[in-house]
Parts: structure tokens; sequence; C-alpha cells
């Protein structure tokens, strides 16, 4: 009983400091810059220049362990460990290891999502929409679409008290089945918001958690770690 | 001085009735006859005083000597032994009825509560605190009716007191019939499986938003959506803080179902790996796992070891044991998330291949009802495929779902191409099955069966998860059994004017039979062996309900009260009644 006692004393402290206000007049970029500062401040983003993440990860049944290598501006690494296997790799600058890089998203959506991305990213073609203040599944909702090239979306679902999403929707016009992303455990640490969990659902079945996300933002990771060739 | 003398009589008879008052509460005590002893108040007064107001110590023989000594007259001596016995009662009479009744309410003894009430009004009918807690702890013990009685009995009182506690009596009993209907409302769309429903109906009630919120939470974790309901959680907690310790055991259900369903759901998709692709024999390193409780199965079935061959008969056994894990899986991922599409598509296979036709309608028109669609897993010779059957837009929906792994297992399976049509685009139906021999010289689908073909589309749903392992182990009677099923719901369901239909022919006598008569006999089998009874009998619990709902009320009882739905909504409004009853206490608290 000690640890889900801990856990709602740390969920009221962690919710309590992300408290904001919300407007009558909301536009999109109110909404958008109300949520980059829940995120942790534009300024403070934009100095992140690397970041390792560990999660553990259960896919359809297995359960294993995942890590993230990020470098700016363009390099990720993923590495996936499942029971009684072999690491498995994939890599931004060494596609010969997986067949995965090119679902290898850059440093800056690994980590913060694409709606950060969008406000870091200079000359997008991306455009944002204000969706209104709506009940998603019971709760309310301030809800914020990226729209992208090709009928693409990204529907974000942001909390009206924290402005910090707890549901993401990636839909695509040539796909009848959404990929839902339900996002929690928001802590702060080093002035970012950050978050413990996700759990992605496509056609109503989870098929993917990840748990225990751990950030280190701005270590030191060497080229090599990315399968490139050191410079000569 | 005269003054001074009156002033003394008052003060006596001020003290003297102020003892009276306090002897009233509890009896004379031995301080109160000598202080009236000594006041000089007479003692036919201070007989007259004991007589009505009784004792509240023993008139044993060391009392009597004392208060003797204490200049206490004999015939107020006398008056104390005449009350030995009759005394303490006699001071303890209305007074001690409500204490004991409000401290047996205190202790939560509500049965005790119903006892004293009753005795009360057996010698004091007009009693309206009697009828006021009798009430109350009827409804505590969820007999509404009998506290109705007890409040019509109330109204009947002439006392106007009576009038001031049927009111607040009838205020509680107003706010629990609606909580009652809430929560019947509430059963019926979670039993018809509406989420939607189900979460209009918590909007519509009247009870305070953080019961509500709770009620959303156990929605949310049926319909598989733990990270949701940990989000509610969190929200919750802000808002409200003190009513923490109800939610740490809410939040212990989220984490435990979800934990739950994902070791259910990693062993069912195991089993359906292991059947449909081989994968982990092949592919070692990242599907080389087996899920807890299955190490055993894996490892006699010998498939990664070269030239190890099995019998005909070890084959039908690790077939048979593969379909009663798959569906003890499934059984525990239903009583989990019930309000899942993912679940409840499962628990439609199930039916379509152990139950005859009429439960498969009934469980599918319920499904469609409830969730305004039906997801169908399928496969292909490109891999995994799902199939949604979209009620509310009248349209059919294949997509792809995942790859084939095991590429030497798509000549099993015809080719699908991804559609989206809708009803009216389809004017004719058929279907096809064809059957050969097989190594062991047994009749098995020979060509990848068709369940469902669409003209003019031409689009297909080539077959179910395991229809071929079923098939080879039930045999052809009961694969055209479960297809025709399928079809015939399909063609149900699509129901236009236009539309023809040419399914497959059903042998007389229906292969569902043999199937299923297998199938639970393996099931029960399994349940006693691995102690699993429960697990097991939920699902068969589950479709049985589609049986038997319209033959027998008793069982119908006798399962409802098992059911799901009734274990939510009894949870949950534990929790609300709780709240009800919290907010009521205050009143009794003004009792007297």
């Amino acid at each position: 009983m000690a640890m889900p006692k801990c856990g709602v004393l740390l969920g009221i402290v962690a919710y309590s400091l992300f408290a904001a206000t919300l407007s009558a007049d909301e536009t999109a970029e109110t909404i958008l810059t109300k949520y980059i500062e829940a995120m942790g401040g534009l300024e403070r983003i934009k100095n992140v220049r690397s970041a390792r993440c560990t999660a553990d990860v259960w896919f359809n049944g297995q359960e294993g362990h995942v890590t993230w290598f990020e470098k700016w501006p363009g390099s990720s690494l993923k590495e996936v460990q499942w029971p009684n296997g072999k690491i498995r790799q994939f890599s931004t600058d060494s596609p010969a290891e997986g067949n995965l890089p090119e679902k290898l998203r850059p440093p800056t959506e690994e980590i913060f999502g694409e709606l950060v991305a969008y406000v870091v990213g200079a000359g997008s073609t991306n455009k944002i929409e204000y969706l209104g203040q709506q009940d998603e599944e019971g709760e309310r909702a301030l809800v914020i679409a990226l729209h992208k090239p090709g009928g693409r979306s990204t529907v974000y679902y942001l909390d009206p008290a924290t402005f910090l999403p707890f549901k993401i929707v990636f839909e695509d016009s040539k796909d009848t089945n959404p990929t839902a992303v339900y996002v929690g455990g928001w802590y702060r640490e080093g002035g970012f918001a950050l978050h413990r969990r996700e759990d992605h659902y496509r056609n109503g079945q989870l098929f993917e958690s990840q748990s225990k996300i751990q950030y280190v933002l701005n270590p030191s990771i060497d080229d090599a770690v990315f399968g490139r060739e050191p410079a000569k | 001085m005269n003054c001074v003398r009156i002033g003394c009589r008052t003060a006596l008879l001020a003290t003297a009735t102020l003892l009276c008052l306090a002897a009233a509460q509890s009896g004379l005590s031995k301080e109160d006859i000598v202080k009236l002893s000594q006041s000089g108040i007479s003692a036919n007064l201070i007989i007259r005083d004991i007589q009505a107001s009784g004792l509240s110590f023993d008139s044993n023989v060391d009392n009597l000597i004392e208060l003797r000594k204490l200049q206490v007259s004999e015939a107020v001596l006398e008056a104390i032994i005449a009350l030995k016995g009759a005394a303490p009662l006699a001071a303890r009479k209305e007074p001690t009825y409500l204490e004991t009744a409000k401290e047996t309410y205190a202790r939560g003894d509500y049965p005790g509560l119903v006892k004293l009430s009753e005795a009360r009004l057996s010698s004091q009918p007009a009693d309206f605190n009697a009828h006021y807690l009798l009430a109350v702890a009827q409804l505590r013990l969820g007999h509404r009716e009998l506290a109705g009685t007890e409040l019509d009995g109330l109204r009947k009182l002439p006392d106007p007191s009576s009038k001031a506690l049927s009111a607040s009596l009838a205020k509680l009993l107003g706010r629990f019939d609606a909580l009652e209907n809430a929560k019947v409302s509430l059963q019926t769309k979670l039993s018809q499986y509406n989420a939607n429903g189900a979460l209009q109906a918590i909007q519509q009630m009247d009870a305070p938003e953080s019961q509500k919120e709770l009620l959303r939470v156990y929605v949310n974790v049926y319909s598989a959506k733990f990270e949701l309901a940990r989000h509610q959680l969190d929200v919750l907690q802000a808002s409200q803080p003190e009513l923490e310790k109800d939610w740490i055991a809410v939040r212990a259900f989220v984490d435990q179902s979800a934990a739950e369903y994902r070791k259910q759901y990693g062993k069912f998709k195991w089993l359906s790996q292991s059947y449909e692709h081989n994968a982990w024999t092949l592919n070692k390193d990242a599907r080389f796992w087996v899920p807890e409780g299955l190490q055993d199965y894996r490892d006699r079935l010998k498939w990664d070891i070269p030239g190890a061959r099995i019998t005909k008969a070890e084959n039908d056994r690790f077939i048979q044991e593969g379909f009663v894990y798959a569906f003890e899986a499934i059984s525990r991922m239903i009583a989990l998330t019930p309000l899942s599409e993912t679940s409840l598509g499962w628990l439609f296979q199930v039916a379509l291949f152990t139950k005859p036709y009429a439960t498969v309608e009934r469980l599918g028109d319920r499904i469609l009802n409830g969730q305004g669609r039906l997801i169908i897993p399928m496969e292909a010779k490109q891999g995994q495929f799902q199939m949604i059957v979209d009620k509310r837009q009248r349209r059919l929906i294949l997509t792809q779902t995942g790859s084939r792994t095991v590429i030497s297992m798509d000549k099993h399976y015809e080719r699908a191409e991804p559609f989206d049509i809708s009803f009216d685009q389809i004017s004719q139906v058929g279907q096809s099955v064809k059957y050969g021999t097989n190594v062991f010289n047994e009749s098995v689908p020979k060509d990848a069966p068709r369940m469902f073909e669409m003209r003019p589309a031409n689009a297909v749903f080539t077959e179910t998860p395991f229809l071929i392992h079923f098939g080879a182990m039930y045999g052809e009677l009961a694969v055209r059994q479960i297809v025709w099923n399928f079809g015939k719901f399909l063609t149900h369901v699509i129901d236009h004017p236009q539309l023809r239909s040419e399914l497959i022919k059903q042998n007389a006598g229906g292969g569902w039979n043999f199937a299923t008569g297998i199938l639970l006999a393996a099931a029960a089998g399994a349940s006693s062996a691995t102690g699993n009874a429960v697990q097991a009998a939920v699902i068969m619990n589950s479709l049985d309900r589609f049986e038997t709902e319209t033959q027998s009320e008793k069982l119908q009882q006798q399962q409802q009260l098992q059911a799901w739905e009734s274990l939510a909504a009894d949870t949950s409004f534990d929790l609300i009644q709780k709240d009800l009853f919290r907010s009521f206490d205050g009143e009794l608290e003004k009792l007297h």
C-alpha cells in the first residue's frame, strides 16, 4: 500500500506544478504558446542539444527495454532489448543495421513531440488549428490539430488545467486506423515537463506500452554511438 | 435578612430543580440525595424525586450505611430500598434507547439497530425516533421497501417532531432512489456493451462530480484505456485530495487490471503467433520468448528440434490444449476489459467457433447496438487484417494490421486487399470452402477458404484466425458451420432488399455440436487441472447468458450476481452511497 500512496502524493504535487489559466478568447497561437510554456519554454527547449531516454516497453505481449540516443540536429538511435535476444539497433546514421531508420524521428520530435518541433522548426509547411474545448472520452480537453502534407494530422488533446497532452491521435486520410497515444505521469525536472508513461492503440487495440520513461537531457554522446564513421 | 432567607430558599429550589433535571438524564446519585437531605428539603419531597427519577447507584448495604452516616433520613432510605432493582431501569428508559441506537449505528451494526428499534416499537409504537432509525437501518441494509414502510408509519404520527423527521427521511430516500435508478441505467448500458451510453448515464447522475469521475475511471478501465483512467485519477487528486483514501484502491484496481490485461493479451498473442506463424521457432532472437505458464506447453511441442516428429494424436492434443489456453486468456481479457472493442471482437470469434447461430447473432447484434461497430480479425496471405463492421455508418472496412513473418505459411491463405465499402454497394454475397486430405489422411480445408465474398466490389473476407487448425481438429462439418454462421450473420447485418445471398450449405445436424462438445470438455478438463475454473467459466457464462436469458430467471439472477457490470456498479456505487450516507449522518446527531 505504500507505493500507491507515494504515487498519489507525487501526483498531487506534480499536478499542482502545472496549473495554468484559460481565457475565453483562446486561439491556436495562444494555446500553442501556453503549451510550449508548460513544456518548459522555447528557450530552454532550444538549448537541448542531446538526450538519452530509457523505458520499459511492452509490445504485443513481449516485455523489453528500449533506449533512445538523440543528438541535434538529426541523429537518432534506438536500441531494443527483447527477452533472450540480442540488442537490436536502428540508427539514422547507419541504415544498414535495421529496417526502421525511416521511422526514426528527428531529435526534437522524438523527445518533445511534433507540436514543439513545429514551433522550433523554421519554414514548416504544417499548419495548426485550434478546434476548441471539447469533451473527449468524458474528459474536458483543449483540442489543437497539426495538419501536415499528404492528408496527415496530429491531434493533441490538452488538459485545460495544465496545457499538457493526455491524448495524441495520429491521423492519415489514407488510413482508417488512426493511432492514439495516451500520455501520463507528467513531472517537472530542470524546468521541463516530462512524462513517465505512454499507451499506444490502433483500432482500439493496445499494442504498445511504455513505462518508467526516464530522460537525461544534454548528456555527452559520442558520434560513434550512431554508427557514424569517425571524422578523419 | 428576609430577603436573604427568601434568596436562600429560591436558591435551594433552583438547586433541587437542577438536580431533578440532572436526575432525569441519569437518576439521582448518592451525592444528590445527601445534598437534598442536608439542604433541609423534606423527606417526602426527596422520596417523590427518587420515585420519579430513579437512582444512578446501587442500593447495596455499604451505600445505605454511608447515606445513613451522612444524615439521610430513614424514610428516604426505605424509599431507596423499595426502589432497589427497578431504579436503574427507570432512569434509562427513552434516552437509553436513543443513545444505544446511535451507538449501534455508529458501529455499523445495522442488523442490530433493526432489532433494537423493532423491540422499541413493539412497546412504544409512537416513538418517532425509533421509526426514523429503523428506516435508516433498513436502507443501509438495502431494504428499500421496509425503509419506505417506516416512512409511512412516521408520517401517520401526530407529533410535530415526526413531521420534520419524515421530511428528512423522505429526502434521503429520494436521493437513494435516484442513485438506484442511475445504477440500473448504468448497469443496463454496461451490459449492452455501450460505453458511450454508460458515460452519458454517469453524466446525468445526481452525485458529486468526483464520484462520477470515479465511475468514468471504471468505464475506461473496462475499455482497456488504462492511461486515460490514470489521467482522470490525477485530475481528481488535484481537485479533491481529501478523498485520497477512496482513490488509492481505485488506482490499484487500474494498475492491476492493466498488468493482468497485458499478461493475458501476451499469452493470447503468443498462442496465435505459434499457430499462424511458428514465428518463435525461426526467429529466435526477437521472439524467442514464452509467456508465463506456457513454457511446458511450448517444450512439449518439439517444433524447434530438428527431425523431431509428433504423432497425429499428439498434434490433436496440442491443438486442443492450445485452444483451451487461448480461450482462457480471452475469458480473462473479457472479464477485465468487457467494453474494449478488441475483447468483444474476440468474444464474437469464440462464439462463432463454439455456439449455434442464434447465439452468434444475439451476441453480434448486442455488440453492434452497444458499440456501433464490431472488429473481426482476419488472416490472409500477406498477414493479419481487421474487418470493421460499422453499423452506424453502414460500412465494411478491411485494413491490414500486421505482416506475415513466416513466408512459408502464406500458401495456406488467400490474398486479401483492403476495402472500404458501404452496405448498399453490396448486391451479392457468397462463400467457398473446399476440402482435401492431409498427411494424416484426414479431411482438411484444401484451398484457403473465402468466408465472405462481396460483389460487385469484389471484396473478400478470407478467414478468421484459427479456422485452419480448428478445421483440422474438428473436421469439415465444424468448419462449414462456422463459415455459414459468419456469412449468415453478415448478411443479416447488411440486410437490404436487393441483397442476393449464396451461402454454402451447412450440413444437417451441424458441426458445431460436435466441436463444442469437445471444446467444452477440453476447457473443463484444463480448468480443473489448472485450478482456473472460475476464469474459464467467465467466457462460457458470457456466452451462455445469450442462450439462457429467456429460459431461466433463476439462472440469470445467479449470473447477474457474478457479472462484471454488477461488480463495477456495486464497487463504484458503494463509494457514492458512502458519500450519500456520510452527508446524511449529521442528521442523526440532531435526534433527541
